[in-house]
């Protein structure tokens, strides 16, 4: 005969595959309208602007003729309804279509620059993790029950600043200091580890500023918490008690906003690599809105979206990970 | 030989005194119930036994000496009153134990262990693996009790551990501590506003009344003849047949 303990078993991992099939299925479902709204957003967005894009790509001497036969071939006297299934039936075969200005596959203007950009974002991110977490878990120690008011003062004070500073001002005052002033760092380009310093720098700091915030505020709740006072009755070392005990517990809502914070970075590369020249995708889309470059426009917004789109769901599936109520328990 | 004995201690946070000067000892083997009403400072005592209060005057010494603050050794470990936010969510019960044992295990001894201490509560081992969210009010109490036999203390401070559970579930967790006592041979001070829950465990009673300890003696003779008028206030308002409850202090008399 089975043990009631045995038999009891697989009814609950049915229900918890169960839970986790249909978050995955959620999930999945929300990401694919964001996808869709996305695609069309950005469609109808760069062609209801006023503006020619072959006439911006042909210059102003350009015959009319000549503009007229580009436009067809590249259906853009189609009407707007025929325009847009055509380009999402090319969207769905892979084909992001060609560049109007540069002649070049979009698909493959994108593969060059992508890398220069995610490396940009994902150093920052990393950087401002790196800062914020122990930052904010030193000064929820520091200025815990009121103690340390002046430090406290100090941190909030300088914190508010540096969140309300955009990203691309920092990057002005970093390379008037840097490079300018100094010549410490290079002023533009990405050419050797030291060119990543400024635009990375530029990119971090806000988010640090805003992370540790959250972080410090998150810790101070958790260290009130019954289970920190039980670890602290243990005799742990206070290492142990905020290390073992509290982050843990003061993570999810830190790992939360660093998903926000990282979606917002991949945004703010397009200022600052305007600033740093860095010839990443954020530097491309802002060129091609100029000359009204439809094909790179919505293939450029587009694997920003996805970007950002993907980071919410690999955090949503991390929080649920850690966190199996908050997020499978969700009805 | 008393174990643990608080000599004269005060405890003070600012300008408000919550223990003056108290003095108590918890002997070898005994269970000493600590009783008295809310903010008498029951708890404080068994706070800054384990050095959660701030002792602001006097000593608490476990045979003789400090009790010791760091380190390996931690003779003396406290249980909360509340099971649901006493364990770290997201430590499973085998790691809550586990983290609270005095040796340094390999990890099929430490198994072992958790496996033998699950068992000294009543639990089975296999709920080693399990987080806190699955267990109920009783079995969370329970690994508490499980968790603080780890360190292998001589004294255990129970600070209301019955007072948030169903009264079906208090009964098996007091038959639990005094099991606990009989087999382990452990001191306890068991800290109670329940007074009917104290004379079932405890062997001697202390009374707390705004920070004082103001009686002292064995259960049957506190409990049964109290010599305090402060003590007859609190057995008058245990509700009961052809009694009505009443909650009066000494403080509201006078």
């Amino acid at each position: 005969m089975k043990s009631p303990t045995a038999a009891a078993v697989p009814p609950v991992a049915g229900l918890w595959s169960h839970r986790w099939l249909r978050f995955a299925l959620r999930r999945t479902g929300r990401l694919l309208a964001s996808l869709w709204v996305l695609v069309t957003a950005s469609f109808l967005m760069i062609h209801l602007v006023p503006g020619d894009p072959v006439r911006a790509a042909l210059g102003p001497t350009a015959p009319a003729e000549l503009v007229l036969a580009h436009k067809e071939e590249l259906g853009l006297l189609d009407p707007l309804w025929q325009q847009y299934g055509d380009y999402l039936t090319r969207l769905l075969h892979g084909d992001l279509g060609v560049s109007i200005t540069s002649r070049l596959p979009v698909g493959e203007t994108i593969a060059q620059r992508l890398p220069a950009t995610a490396e940009l974002a994902l150093a920052a991110f990393l950087l401002s993790m790196i800062v914020a977490v122990p930052v904010g878990v030193v000064m929820a120690v520091i200025t815990r029950h009121g103690k340390g008011r002046r430090t406290e003062l100090a941190f909030t004070g300088t914190n508010v600043v540096l969140g309300a500073i955009p990203d691309f001002l920092f990057g002005v005052g970093l390379v008037y200091l840097l490079a300018v002033q100094t010549n410490v760092f290079p002023v533009a380009g990405r050419d050797g580890l030291d060119s990543y310093v400024l635009p990375v720098l530029a990119l971090a700091i806000g988010p640090a500023a805003v992370l540790s915030r959250i972080v410090r505020v998150e810790m101070l709740a958790v260290m009130e918490a019954d289970y920190i006072r039980t670890a602290r009755a243990k005799r742990l070392t206070p290492l142990r008690v905020h290390l073992m005990h509290a982050l843990p517990n003061a993570v999810t809502a830190t790992l939360t906003l660093g998903g926000l914070l990282l979606s917002s970075l991949v945004a703010g590369t397009v200022l600052v690599e305007n600033v740093f020249a860095w010839p990443g995708l954020g530097s491309s889309i802002v060129s091609s809105i100029v000359s009204k470059d439809y094909p790179l426009v919505q293939g450029t917004v587009l694997v920003y979206g996805v970007g950002v789109l993907l980071i919410n769901t690999v955090v949503d599936v991390a929080l649920a990970l850690l966190d199996p109520r908050s997020a499978i328990g969700e009805s | 030989m008393s174990v643990l004995s608080f000599r004269d201690v005060s405890v003070r946070y600012g300008s408000h005194t919550v223990l003056k000067g108290v003095s108590l000892d918890v002997a070898e083997g005994q269970t000493v119930g600590l009783v008295g009403e809310s903010g008498s400072g029951k708890s404080t005592m068994a706070r800054a036994a384990v050095g959660l209060a701030p002792v602001t005057s006097g000593q608490i010494l476990l045979n003789g000496h400090p009790v010791p603050g760091r380190g390996r050794e931690r003779p003396v470990q406290m249980v909360f009153q509340d099971p649901y936010s006493s364990l770290d969510p997201r430590m499973t019960v085998g790691e809550s134990i586990a983290e609270a044992m005095r040796d340094r295990l390999g990890k099929k001894a430490r198994q072992a262990e958790i496996a033998r201490l699950l068992a000294l509560v009543h639990l089975d081992a296999s709920r080693a693996g399990d987080l806190p969210s699955r267990l109920s009010g009783g079995q969370r109490q329970r690994v508490a009790l499980a968790r603080a036999l780890a360190a292998r203390p001589e004294v255990i401070l129970a600070d209301e551990i019955t007072s948030a559970l169903d009264v079906s579930v208090q009964g098996a967790v007091l038959n639990l501590v005094r099991d606990m006592r009989r087999d382990l041979g452990l001191s306890m001070l068991f800290i109670s506003h329940n007074l009917a829950v104290v004379r079932y465990v405890a062997d001697h009673v202390a009374v707390l009344y705004a920070g004082e300890i103001v009686e002292y003696g064995p259960t049957a003779q506190v409990l049964g003849a109290p010599r305090h008028e402060y003590t007859r206030t609190l057995i008058d308002a245990i509700p009961g047949p052809g009694r009505s409850a009443h909650t009066m202090t000494l403080k509201e008399q006078t």
